[in-house]
């Protein structure tokens, strides 16, 4: 039986259960994880001098 | 029925104008002010200080840009046809502790109208709530909207055991699991609303451009109660589709991603924006805070247009009802747009995409600089070498250094112009275009703009005081972490808003203090940051206060979005009050804010 079957909120008894009822619909997408910190390299010296100002403690 | 935009994507000549007007104002500022600081000599203070005046100045001017771009009227509209049936779409509204009745009455009258518009979507709440208390009330209230809305199979609600990546994480856990199932996503905040129809407008642009990976809309703000929750709603009424629709202009095919109120290409999104986390700790390390700007910049990465068309109503948000709330939200914010100084150097970003980042940076930034300048002009002033007037041994009359008051007041009425330039040329705008008929006519709209002026003037340098103090804790490496939102938190006592600025009261009495002792001559200038500040507890408490007066009227308050009317409706048949709850209610103050 589905949680939305026993609902009776308007009696302020309501009690849901959650189940696979509720999932949205299983189809799988890839989702890569992009990179962002694999900088090139004329950007290193950038980032050198970038980052100490950005860090004032440890 | 025919719709779609297509807005020019050649935002070059916009992005030089406005950085040749901002670098240009900034450079003219700080040689005034070094024309200033001749007459005794330039000692290394008055660098500084023309350094300072620099970056702010053209921080400003970049403001005023980008409004003065935004004043010509709507972009360039192509009517395209609507596909029916139209791409399978998806509304996601992620949610972490929030008030689950005002949640899902909001869900209850966006599918309504969703369904009034012949859209058919599917609705998604992800929730990422910790407690179970809570969760236990949003699966009641999940099964009260489902038999209401007969959501069966299209209405769905899943619970995360482990929020990773927090509100991204909790996107990116349903496009893995769901993603195939669906052409389009409506991306949504707990506090969204939006009417079906902008969803079916939505749609079509998306279909009508199979480049465009991600389209934002402009949400108004709704439900406004306070003095400053009013103040703002009016703001974002007034001023930001302007400076919308110049940021538009600027950002061509390159544009934002304000996390909510949007759409998105899911098949673009999965490819191009599944977020990695930051080596190193937080607040610099982990994971991704503002993660719709990056977002945005991996879909531009991609070669998939992002763009905002301020043109489409019907979309709305709540926004903080007090400046603590704001605060709040702020050092969230703060945190997050310093952590993209991370991202800078990021490989195959577009420069607009680096630019934007740093932009981000400096709306934070620009507070600790404004500080750094005041306290730099008050050391440079009590410093400053007493004038000689017998330069020469053998002088018969003393020689009496130039006067630069006038350098220095030409100075100052610049910089105020370039505050009130945007936003008086906007007025004008309103005016011209009639568009002020929906703010109560020119004239109320006129005592809006002047009240906006005088309460932002006022809140100016309490703000410049927390997000200094926020730029200060992110770098000294505080993790703010990701405070639950409370919504609906509204007046505050004095004494709460003395708990949560007594240290801005403070920093203002001492700075006074220094001031009459040190540098007298500076005071008048510096009374309008100083009074505020030591008065900050009453600015707060005062405008946290109801609003009564009728100003900041609002289209959307005389003719309200049947969305909005919906919403309010259901949510005073769910709590058994007439009134709507939202933003009436009190709420527990974080003082730590």
């Amino acid at each position: 039986m589905s949680a939305e079957q026993h609902f009776s909120a308007q009696q302020g008894t309501a009690t849901a259960v959650e189940g696979p009822h509720w999932d949205p619909p299983a189809a799988p997408l890839d989702m890569p994880t992009q990179a962002l910190e694999a900088e090139p390299g004329h950007f290193r010296l950038l980032r050198f001098a970038w980052m100490p100002m950005f860090r004032l403690r440890g | 029925m025919t719709t779609g935009t297509t807005p020019s994507d050649r935002a070059g000549p916009a992005r030089v104008a406005a950085l040749v007007f901002a670098g240009s104002l900034g450079v003219a500022a700080s040689v005034l002010m070094l024309e200033a600081s001749v007459q005794d000599g330039i000692q290394v203070w008055d660098v500084l200080r023309a350094l300072l005046i620099l970056v702010t100045t053209a921080w400003l001017a970049w403001g005023a840009a980008q409004a003065l771009l935004g004043l010509p009227g709507r972009r360039r509209v192509i009517q395209a046809p609507v596909r029916v049936p139209h791409g399978r779409t998806v509304v996601l509204v992620p949610i972490c502790n929030e008030d689950p009745i005002s949640t899902f009455a909001r869900i209850a009258a966006m599918d309504r109208s969703i369904e009034a518009a012949g859209v058919s979507a599917d609705i998604a709440v992800l929730s990422d709530t910790r407690d179970d208390e809570a969760a236990r009330l949003e699966r009641d209230w999940f099964a009260r909207l489902m038999d209401e809305r007969d959501g069966a199979g299209r209405m769905f609600y899943r619970r995360r055991m482990i929020n990773t990546g927090r509100k991204a994480g909790n996107i990116e856990d349903f496009i893995r699991r769901s993603g195939g199932a669906y052409d389009f996503a409506v991306i949504l905040d707990a506090d969204s609303l939006m009417e079906g129809v902008t969803i079916r407008e939505m749609i079509a642009r998306m279909e009508a451009d199979p480049n465009l990976g991600l389209l934002q809309t402009l949400p108004r703000i709704v439900g406004a109660r306070s003095l400053f929750g009013r103040a703002m709603q009016f703001s974002a009424s007034f001023f930001s589709p302007v400076f919308a629709r110049g940021l538009a202009r600027m950002q061509g095919r390159t544009g934002p991603f304000w996390g909510h109120n949007a759409i998105v290409r899911v098949n673009a999104f999965a490819e191009s924006c599944g977020l990695p986390a930051l080596s190193g700790p937080p607040p610099f390390g982990g994971h991704i805070l503002s993660h719709d700007y990056v977002e945005a910049a991996l879909l531009a990465r991609a070669g998939w247009k992002v763009r905002v068309d301020e043109d489409l109503g019907g979309s709305f948000e709540e926004g903080p009802e007090n400046v603590v709330s704001f605060a709040r939200r702020d050092r969230r914010w703060c945190q997050g747009n310093l952590q993209h100084a991370r991202l800078l150097t990021a490989p195959g970003l577009k420069g607009w995409s680096r630019f934007v980042f740093v932009q981000g940076i400096l709306a934070y930034v620009s507070s600790l600089i404004w500080g750094a300048f005041l306290i730099v002009s008050v050391v440079a002033a009590v410093t400053a070498p007493d004038p000689d007037y017998f330069p020469d041994t053998y002088q018969l009359f003393p020689a009496f250094p130039d006067d630069r008051t006038a350098e220095i007041i030409g100075l100052a009425i610049g910089i105020v112009g370039l505050l009130l330039l945007p936003k008086v040329s906007i007025l004008f705008e309103a005016g011209l275009s009639g568009r002020a008929r929906g703010f109560g006519g020119v004239f109320r709209s006129i005592r809006s703009v002047l009240s906006e002026l005088l309460l932002s003037s006022l809140l100016a340098p309490v703000m410049l005081m927390y997000q200094s103090r926020a730029v200060i804790q992110v770098l000294s490496g505080a993790d703010g972490g990701w405070p639950a939102n409370q919504r609906g938190e509204g007046e505050l006592t004095l004494a709460e808003a003395w708990r949560a600025s007594a240290w801005i009261s403070l920093v203002g009495a001492a700075m006074l203090a220094a001031l009459t002792g040190l540098a007298p001559d500076l005071l008048i200038w510096l009374l309008p940051v100083a009074l505020p500040m030591v008065l900050a507890p009453v600015l707060i408490a005062w405008t946290s206060r109801p609003s009564t007066s009728g100003l900041f009227a609002v289209p959307q308050e005389a003719d309200p979005a049947p969305v909005v009317t919906a919403y309010q409706g259901i949510l005073g048949r769910w709590t058994g009050t007439s009134v709507p709850a939202s933003g009436a209610k009190g709420g527990t103050l974080d003082v730590a804010a």
